[in-house]
């Protein structure tokens, strides 16, 4: 029982959440914008297979159109 | 590295029956010295209590609750109080239920204690049981959690890029069977699709419509062709009616002369008067007598003979009347039979259609529908019409035969199209879900590689940790190279492997003495408070060290200070480990020394700062008169354990001796002319603002010589009783002394407070390195 909560180092959850995004935005898989996103997921767990996919959806190349080839 | 634990008091906590206070001195580490009972682990629980919020030793034991015996004996709970000052901030906790409850600011200090009872559990610990102690720094269940999302998310990408893909198979199969259907022509299938995607076909189903239209007329002209006959067939059978019914009335009007219509007249209004009239007894007219009921006998009589002329006029009416109707619908029918005849003939004067410009209608045989307008009603054109449209239904068999064509040429090129728009559709979402399926793949490799290295780096860094400093600790022995492996087919189990000998992996518990795995157990400890180790964390090693060599007991201590990143607080009722410091034997300018005196209920716990050695001859020295016995005593024994260690570093010969008691004498005799002649302290002093590096070299002989000339004083007055002691004077007393404070003075470093012991390039070095010893060996 305790008025305050004592400051604590990164879990671990939290420091390998980080080293993850910094490859993955070194390897440049996902918008930049979305890296906040993923590292929060990470850490705590909440990205889902949906948010996954969304995630990769949105960094994907705009498609054209199509051939038959 | 500073001491930020500066003040610990306790209330009625445990042992503390009276209030006690410690204030802590600003170095690296603290010892409190005390024998069993004394209190250590009151001092230890109390840290425990205010920075973890545990109850120390008893925590979680049921035959011990908490809120009864937390408190100390004669005290209430409510009494209960430990209050910490961490770096200059206030800490307090006192007992709320069975729980401590803390005030004090945001960042709590944390300490993390080892008690004696758990070392062996860090080692012994069934593989599940210790990675429950390390989990805390490998476990990520939460990047396992989304890593796992990703995983199942990746997998369905790759199953619904497989169905694309197989999707698009089929789609490019069935193009590919038309086009062969269409003949294959060149140059090439996908020409020949796109040409296809491309047609409008319009013209097709224009070309079907208008045979519909063709057909829809034939059959509409057709349609007014049958009701028209039907029409003029009803409209002579009404006409062979009437004539018919003319002939019945003619027959019944000369059957009945009497059938006038006057007379009937009247019979009906009699018949109605005396129907009306029950009570007539006379005729209204001839006023005779009259019998009612024989006269409406005889009425009805007379009336039946002329009915058969009216009711033949009433049918011949009829059958007139409705002979007119079926000529009326007969010159309706025929003029819409001749209507439809003329948009037929439209039709198919201005149709293109094979069937149509292939078949035997000539447009000559028709003048009376050249032009738009409907012919008049009359037999010849009727007869025209009939002509017209046998000849249209001459052909309606090859329209029929067109329009299949047709309509198949349009169904063949809908599915084209259907299938070219697949094809393209499937394409571009095969290669979207291609390209989503590699890269959640290449994110999937992210993220187990980058889970997979933090877990193996983190565990190395323990390991690489835990091997640095045990080999601090056991040097030259054949055990170490620890290793920490999760095993790979149980989740949440962790071994630990060392080497024994020439075994490499072999379980340490299996071969490792007590004491081996005791100070495994140690550094295990220290590597993960460390990794878990903020500014404000506290090492705290409660008693974990017992029965020890003195070779063991050195390196811990180097250990300790050289190693260890963390403030530490020690607690031992080791006395050996203590007088290694009062001895000059440990670093004891970075120690802060405390000693706790018997605990008795009344008196709780007490304390004291452990009096150095040198300290304590010094206070000797200053007490007037002096206490010759207790000076020369104490000034023997600093003197002998100062010239042992001397002795032990240039391994001295010594006469051997069973059981190592050794004298004064035999120490400065091992001491020899030619090592006392080279031998030779430096102090370095390190630079500071304003002032450079600076050393000041001493040599050792002239003090040794010195301590040799004044050693009988100890015998004589220090060890035994001797009446030749009696013939020193106090001076003689004080030179042995102050002989001995000053050689200890040239020894010991001002810095750290430690002999040399060392090897450190060509000399001996303290732990701080600031003073030097030469030579470094034996000459």
């Amino acid at each position: 029982m305790t008025d305050t909560a004592p400051k604590s180092n990164p879990s671990p959850d939290e420091a390998l959440a980080a080293t993850i995004t910094d490859a993955i935005n070194a390897a440049n898989l996902v918008s930049t914008q979305k890296l906040p996103r993923i590292q929060d997921g990470l850490a705590k767990g909440t990205l889902t297979a949906s948010d996954w996919k969304l995630l990769a959806e949105l960094a994907l190349p705009s498609d054209k159109g199509g051939d038959l080839s | 590295m500073n001491m930020p634990l500066q003040n610990l008091s306790v209330r009625a906590f445990r042992g503390a029956t009276q209030l006690v206070n410690i204030v802590f001195e600003d170095k690296p580490a603290v010892m409190i010295f005390g024998e069993n009972g004394t209190g250590k682990s009151t001092i230890v629980d109390a840290i425990d209590f205010v920075c973890n919020e545990h109850a120390g030793a008893i925590d979680g034991r049921q035959s011990t609750p908490v809120k009864d015996y937390l408190p100390a004996l004669g005290c209430k709970s409510s009494e209960l109080q430990v209050e910490l000052k961490w770096s200059g901030r206030i800490f307090k906790a006192i007992l709320s239920g069975s729980r401590a409850y803390v005030t004090g600011p945001i960042q709590r200090p944390k300490a993390k204690i080892l008690r004696r009872s758990q070392i062996l559990d860090i080692i012994d610990a069934r593989p599940a049981d210790r990675y429950e102690s390390f989990k805390r720094f490998v476990a990520v269940p939460n990047v396992e959690k989304a890593e796992n999302a990703l995983r199942e998310t990746a997998r369905t990408a790759g199953s619904d890029f497989d169905t694309a893909a197989q999707n698009l198979s089929n789609s490019q199969h069935e193009l590919a069977r038309l086009y062969k259907e269409d003949g294959g022509p060149q140059p090439d299938l996908r020409t020949w699709a796109k040409t296809k995607n491309e047609t409008d076909p319009k013209d097709l189903t224009a070309r079907q419509s208008h045979i519909d239209t063709l057909l829809a007329l034939v059959k509409a002209t057709s349609d007014a062709l049958t009701a028209r006959n039907k029409a003029k067939e009803q409209a002579a059978l009404d006409l062979q009616a009437v004539q018919s019914l003319t002939i019945d009335l003619h027959a019944a009007e000369e059957a009945s002369e009497s059938a006038k219509s006057d007379l009937l007249k009247l019979l009906d209004f009699a018949e109605d008067y005396l129907t009306h009239h029950e009570d007539a007894a006379e005729c209204p007219i001839c006023e005779r007598d009259i019998d009612r009921t024989e006269l409406l006998l005889r009425i009805a009589s007379r009336k039946a003979s002329g009915n058969q002329v009216a009711e033949a006029n009433r049918k011949l009416d009829a059958a007139v009347k409705k002979e007119e109707k079926a000529q009326d619908l007969l010159e309706n029918e025929e003029n819409r039979f001749l209507t439809a005849s003329a948009k037929l003939a439209k039709g198919f004067r201005d149709s293109k259609i094979t069937a149509v410009q292939n078949g035997s209608i000539v447009r000559d045989r028709f003048a009376q529908f050249a032009g738009d307008q409907v012919p008049p009603r009359a037999p010849e054109s009727l007869a025209a019409a009939e002509e017209l449209l046998s000849a249209c239904q001459g052909v309606e068999n090859a329209l029929h035969s067109e329009r299949q064509t047709v309509s198949e040429e349009i169904e063949t090129l809908a599915a084209i199209k259907l299938q070219y728009g697949a094809v393209i559709k499937n394409v571009k979402q095969a290669k979207q879900l291609e390209s989503l399926s590699q890269r959640l793949s290449a994110l999937l490799v992210i993220v187990e590689k980058e889970r997979k290295r933090f877990v193996d780096d983190a565990l190395d860094s323990i390991r690489t940790r835990v091997d640095t400093l045990y080999s601090k600790l056991h040097p030259g022995e054949n055990i170490g190279d620890i290793k920490l492996q999760l095993d790979p087919n149980r989740r949440g189990s962790l071994n630990v492997s060392s080497r024994f000998e020439s075994e490499q992996d072999v379980p340490p518990q299996a071969y490792y003495s007590e004491a081996h795995l005791d100070t495994l157990g140690i550094c295990i400890f220290i590597a993960l408070a460390e990794r878990d180790s903020s500014d404000d964390t506290l090492l705290v090693l409660d008693d974990v060290l017992t029965s020890t060599d003195e070779a063991h007991i050195q390196r811990f201590i180097a250990m300790i200070h050289d190693e260890v990143k963390l403030p530490v607080l020690i607690t031992t009722h080791y006395r050996p480990w203590r007088d290694k410091y009062r001895y000059a034997k440990g670093p004891v300018a970075n120690i802060q020394l405390i000693e706790l005196l018997p605990w008795s209920k009344l008196k709780g716990i007490r304390h004291t700062k452990t009096k150095l050695e040198i300290d304590a001859l010094h206070d000797l020295l200053a007490a007037e008169p002096i206490d010759r016995q207790g000076v020369a005593s104490k000034a023997g024994v600093l003197l002998e354990a100062a010239l042992r260690e001397i002795c032990l570093l240039y391994r001295c010969k010594l006469p051997l001796d069973a059981e190592g008691r050794y004298s004064l004498g035999d120490y400065l005799a091992g001491l020899d002319s030619k090592l006392r002649g080279a031998m030779k302290c430096v102090s370095v002093k390190q630079a500071s603002a304003g002032t450079a590096e600076s050393e000041t070299t001493t040599a050792l002989k002239p003090y040794l010589e010195t301590i040799e000339s004044t050693t009988l004083v100890r015998n004589l007055i220090g060890a035994h009783f001797n009446s030749d002691g009696m013939n020193l004077v106090d001076n003689e007393v004080k030179e042995f002394a102050e002989a001995t404070i000053a050689l200890l003075d040239v020894l010991v470093c001002r810095s750290c407070g430690e002999l040399p012991y060392k090897k450190q390039g060509s000399y001996f070095a303290c732990g701080c390195k600031s003073q030097q010893l030469y030579p470094l060996t034996t000459l």
